[in-house]
């Protein structure tokens, strides 16, 4: 057990370096919620954004550790950005429509980022980016509220949450959409995480 | 102290045992699909259920009815005295203080729950300065929750006339310490609301503490969507829950 200083405020979201050395976590101990770093036992707290709204969800780059992605609702609705991990050239990740874009989860491989976009008219859905020619594809569609996707180690299966059954539920799939599972049945089931390895 | 690789050990045992948790947990029922629109189990319908108080407000020991309706249920209770009850139906209670009445609804598909509050008026004189007894009920009368629009947390014209007399409260009353509680629609991601709920409550004080309210008085939490005071996907519902809640501090 490794014991987690109790900061002030509200402290949430953490998400582990990929060399496990340090979290990334939301922390409204300053006022605003924002992103800050730390070692894993807390030792040398870093902020990393200074935005007004809030900033939370943060995501490592699992293959090079050197970017993260988190969503912030700086601009108006909360949407995703990409910045260098010591919050760094910070960029707002467009998309081609508005919306509601939250609950990142980048694949093993470092280049492609799943999450969930409400759009305008429509419900929750997951969508894959490719991080760098920023192309998406569509995942799920009008079939309930699909949400907080999560990779396998294998980098070919996602697991995330959907209420198309009419309750909310664990459900997996193939990173391109097919072949969808639902792995819960009873009472309500939410945020998945897939073990890393 | 750990050193550098029992300690990275011990983390990745914990995310193994997540995972683990997860994803064995979620194989105990496959079903073998090739498309999004094959072998969807039929669905579970998740409760829905309503509870009404009338009148809201009453005197000391005079009786109020409660009204509560429900779907997809199969047991249902309404804490506090009541207890156990009909799917819908409505029961006379009489309440000596001011009673936030629960009903939960649990069903095959779920949980649900609602609140109908009672304010009971005239048991408590107000003193003029110091804790005086009927503290709470002056509280529950005086004191109002701030409510926000979606996704912002920006002080409405309504909030501000709230928190203008809860500062009025505050300040009547010096030795009084309140919680305020950001609470945020379901829509949206845990993690966002929990954010977002944070703003709302920060947003709450530091209005409060513009009009001369000491900060060290005024504690913030945030509940993000996780406590809603309304459990209908209604527009009506969700303002409910897109609140600071005020709660005095023992």
């Amino acid at each position: 057990m490794i014991s987690f200083p109790r900061f002030r405020g509200t402290n949430s979201s953490p998400a582990w370096s990929p060399d496990g050395a340090q979290l990334a976590f939301m922390s409204s101990q300053n006022g605003d919620p924002e992103l800050y770093v730390s070692d894993v036992d807390g030792a040398h707290l870093q902020r990393l954004t200074f935005a007004a709204g809030v900033s939370t969800s943060p995501v490592w780059n699992p293959k090079t550790g050197k970017q993260i992605v988190f969503v912030s609702d700086r601009a108006g609705d909360p949407v995703l950005y990409l910045a260098n991990s010591d919050g760094t050239n910070v960029q707002r990740l467009d998309m081609p429509d508005m919306g509601y874009v939250v609950d990142p989860s980048w694949s093993p491989n470092g280049q492609l980022l799943a999450f969930s976009w409400r759009r305008p008219s429509g419900n929750f859905d997951i969508y894959v980016m490719d991080i760098v020619s920023r192309q998406l594809v569509e995942l799920t569609r009008d079939e309930g509220r699909n949400e907080r996707p999560s990779w396998a180690p294998d980098g070919r299966h996602l697991v995330f949450e959907s209420t198309r059954t009419g309750t909310r539920q664990i459900w997996s799939m193939l990173a391109d959409g097919s072949r969808p599972r639902q792995l819960t049945y009873e009472g309500k089931s939410e945020s998945p995480s897939w073990s890393p390895r | 102290m750990q050193s550098g690789n029992s300690r990275k050990a011990a983390v990745l045992l914990s995310l193994c045992l997540v995972g683990i948790v997860v994803v064995v947990g979620g194989c105990k029922k496959r079903v073998a699909s090739t498309a999004p629109t094959q072998t969807i189990p039929a669905p579970t319908a998740q409760p829905t259920v309503t509870l009404t108080a009338s009148p809201t407000t009453v005197k000391p020991g005079a009786s109020v009815t409660l009204t509560w309706s429900s779907t997809n249920a199969t047991d249902l209770s309404i804490d506090p005295g009541v207890g156990k009850v009909a799917v819908e139906g409505s029961s006379p209670v009489t309440p000596t203080e001011s009673t936030t009445y629960m009903i939960t609804a649990n069903g095959p598909g779920g949980t649900a729950t609602a609140t109908a509050r009672v304010t009971v008026t005239g048991g408590a004189v107000a003193a003029p300065t110091g804790q005086p007894a009927g503290i709470s009920e002056l509280f529950e009368q005086n004191v109002r929750d701030a409510f926000f629009d979606f996704n912002k947390a920006d002080i409405r014209s309504d909030a501000r006339d709230a928190l203008t007399k809860d500062a009025e409260f505050l300040r009547s009353y010096p030795t009084v310490h309140v919680t305020i509680e950001g609470h945020c629609d379901e829509r949206g991601s845990t993690e966002y609301n929990l954010g977002l709920g944070q703003r709302r409550a920060q947003a709450s004080k530091n209005y409060l503490v513009s009009l001369g309210i000491s900060a060290d008085r005024v504690d913030t939490v945030s509940w993000g969507k996780e406590r809603p005071f309304c459990t209908e996907s209604t527009e009506d519902c969700w303002q409910q829950n897109r609140r600071g809640h005020f709660v005095m501090a023992k």
